[in-house]
Formats: C-alpha cells, sequence, structure tokens
C-alpha cells in the first residue's frame, strides 16, 4: 500500500503571486498564521469537552492544514473530524497530531528558505 | 469590483480567500461568526456570500443560509458555499434546497476560485435560483462555428455564424491559446454587426479578468508572430 506523503507544497507555490495586506508574498505570513493558528487549536483540541467540539476544530484545521500541503496531517483531522474516539484514543492521536505539526512546521521553513 | 462577505472561522483560510478576492479589486468583509455575518448583513448590501459549511459555536452553514434567504433583503443574493472535501451529495442537495446557489471543495486552486466567483457573480438571481454544479464537475458547452481573424493585446475580432449580444460573457475554445499556453480567457462583447457583403457577423471581443500572468504569453507571442511576418 502506498504511503502518504508528509508534505506536498504544490498548493502553496499556487499562492505565490499573491500578496498579503503590506504586498508581501502571501506565502510568508500566511504560514506564520497557520503555524500560530494550528498551534492554538491542537490546544483546544485537548481540552475539547464535547464530541461535537472536538470535531469542529478538526474539521478547520482539515482545510487550512491541506492549503498548507500538510497531506497526511490534513488525513488526520478528517479521521478525527469524522469519528468517534474514548479518552485514551483521542490522547494517541492528539500526541500523533503534535508529531506531525512539528514536521510540517520544518518542512514549510525549509520550503520558505527556497521560496525566498 | 464587488461586495462580498465572508463567514469562514479558520484565520489561515480567511487569509487565503481573502488575498485572492482583494487581488481581483473585490471589497472584502471578514466575518468569523454567523452573528458577526448577520450584523454585517444587516448594514450593508453585498453582491456575493461565501459561507463554510461548518462553522463554529453549533451553528451549521445551511442554518445561516436559511436565516440569510428568509429575510426578503437578501433572498436574492448568491451564495457560494466553502467546504471540506468529504462533502456527501446529501449535503449538496441540502445546500441547494435551503438556498445556495455555488460550491467550491477546500484545498482550491487560486485561480479557479476567483473565476468561480466572477462566473457567480454576473448570474442573475433575479428570475430563477441556479445552482453550479461544480461539485459533480458537469461542464455545459455551446457549439458554433467561428473564425478569430484578429488578435491584440486588448481582445480579438471573430468571424461568427451566431450573433452574440453585445455585453454577453463568453469564452472560446481555440488552439490558438493552446499555442500561446494560457487558457481559454473570458472575453466580454464590445459589438456585433452583420458582415458587409457576406453572412454571418464581425465580433469585436475584449479580454476581461486576465491577469498580468496571462497577459505576458499573449504580448509576447503578438511580437513573435509580428516578427515572423515581417
Amino acid at each position: 500500500m502506498e504511503t502518504l506523503k508528509d508534505f506536498d507544497p504544490s498548493m502553496l507555490d499556487e499562492l505565490k503571486e499573491y500578496k498579503d495586506e503590506h504586498n508581501r508574498d502571501l506565502r510568508f505570513s500566511l504560514v506564520e498564521t497557520y503555524i500560530t493558528e494550528t498551534g492554538r487549536l491542537i490546544d483546544a483540541l485537548k481540552i475539547a469537552s464535547t464530541d461535537k467540539t472536538f470535531s469542529e476544530i478538526s474539521h478547520s484545521l482539515k482545510s487550512s492544514t491541506a492549503s498548507m500541503g500538510g497531506i497526511k496531517l490534513s488525513n488526520l483531522f478528517a479521521t478525527l473530524e469524522h469519528g468517534t474516539f474514548s479518552q485514551f484514543e483521542k490522547a494517541k492521536h492528539i500526541k500523533e497530531v503534535e508529531q506531525l505539526f512539528l514536521n510540517l512546521q520544518k518542512n514549510l521553513q525549509i520550503y520558505l528558505k527556497t521560496a525566498a | 469590483m464587488a461586495k462580498i462577505l465572508l463567514l469562514e472561522d479558520s484565520e489561515t483560510m480567511l487569509k487565503i480567500i481573502s488575498s485572492v478576492l482583494n487581488s481581483k479589486g473585490h471589497q472584502v468583509t471578514l466575518c468569523k461568526t454567523p452573528i458577526d455575518a448577520l450584523e454585517n448583513l444587516q448594514r450593508e448590501k453585498y453582491e456575493l456570500i461565501i459561507s463554510d459549511l461548518v462553522l463554529p459555536g453549533g451553528t451549521s452553514g445551511f442554518d445561516f443560509i436559511k436565516t440569510v434567504r428568509n429575510k426578503p433583503t437578501f433572498a436574492h443574493t448568491p451564495i457560494m458555499v466553502i467546504t471540506g472535501q468529504r462533502m456527501e451529495k446529501k449535503d449538496v442537495e441540502k445546500a441547494i434546497q435551503v438556498g445556495a446557489n455555488g460550491f467550491i471543495v477546500k484545498p482550491f486552486n487560486p485561480d479557479i476560485f476567483a473565476e468561480k466567483v466572477a462566473a457567480m457573480l454576473t448570474t442573475s438571481l433575479k428570475s430563477a435560483k441556479t445552482v453550479d454544479y461544480s461539485i459533480l464537475n458537469a461542464v455545459g458547452l455551446w457549439e458554433a462555428d467561428l473564425k478569430i481573424v484578429k488578435l491584440t493585446e486588448q481582445g480579438m475580432e471573430i468571424k461568427s455564424q451566431l450573433l452574440v449580444p453585445v455585453d454577453t460573457k463568453i469564452k472560446i475554445q481555440s488552439a490558438c491559446f493552446k499555442e500561446i499556453g494560457i487558457e481559454a480567457p473570458w472575453l466580454k462583447i464590445l459589438a456585433c454587426k452583420r458582415s458587409a457583403g457576406t453572412e454571418g457577423y464581425d465580433i469585436t471581443v475584449k479580454f476581461v479578468e486576465v491577469t498580468e500572468k496571462e497577459l505576458n504569453p499573449i504580448k509576447a507571442w503578438i511580437k513573435n508572430s509580428v516578427k515572423k511576418a515581417s
């Protein structure tokens, strides 16, 4: 079975012509926004008191992560959005989320260095 | 261009979508909650509403669309739904039922998204509800024989067997665009008159919503063609 790639920069490549509100390459401020927002939402995921909140946060993270090229992490968020998990399973998945998010941050930093 | 209300809870997605829309000259109001969106709708008139289908705080995009459609002031404002990849057919049907007019699935190509927004803005909702079946990938084509007789940086001169009303927006499939290396651009009919002495019509069209990225290959192609001819 083919394993999923961790990172696919093609979605970010498609944004290279676009500028942010300060007329700078959108990708730089976008990665910054994504990393800050995702860190905050992963913390919220850890303390989500209901399955509905857990699913809503996962949904939000799924799309933004896919737009950053984080294929594997986005797929994990899709699984979390649609599934029902015990507290033990949730904790296990969140640990995996944190590891994949760390990898994605590294990939994004490397990507931005080459884009600069 | 147009005033657009955007309802999306993800800051990352808000940034992507608003940057794409701003680059096309649209004025975008960003809302992170349905309450914020409804307050803005009461204050100002918008030409397009773009909303996520899954929203925070226990409200769904369906509820938001239903609320908007129940208010006579917004009854005809087009609504585009942006949603995740696992959207099911029943969700599409439900969104149509409550009043959505178009869809786009995240993550999306920014240029395709901008084209869809442009297409929705030109759609009049006054006569009937229309639905953009992008998620089903349905494409409609109207075939007509025509000849491109002149290409400029602004547009083209065309000979057609069909009369096309002035101000209509069309796309033409032609090997010419493949040769230039661009997708068929949107064209606006500036003039359409009977050809002198022959059957058919002489049509003048101009490029619309053509980006600098698309215009450069057109300019280069014209320059090369002029060189070859001289």
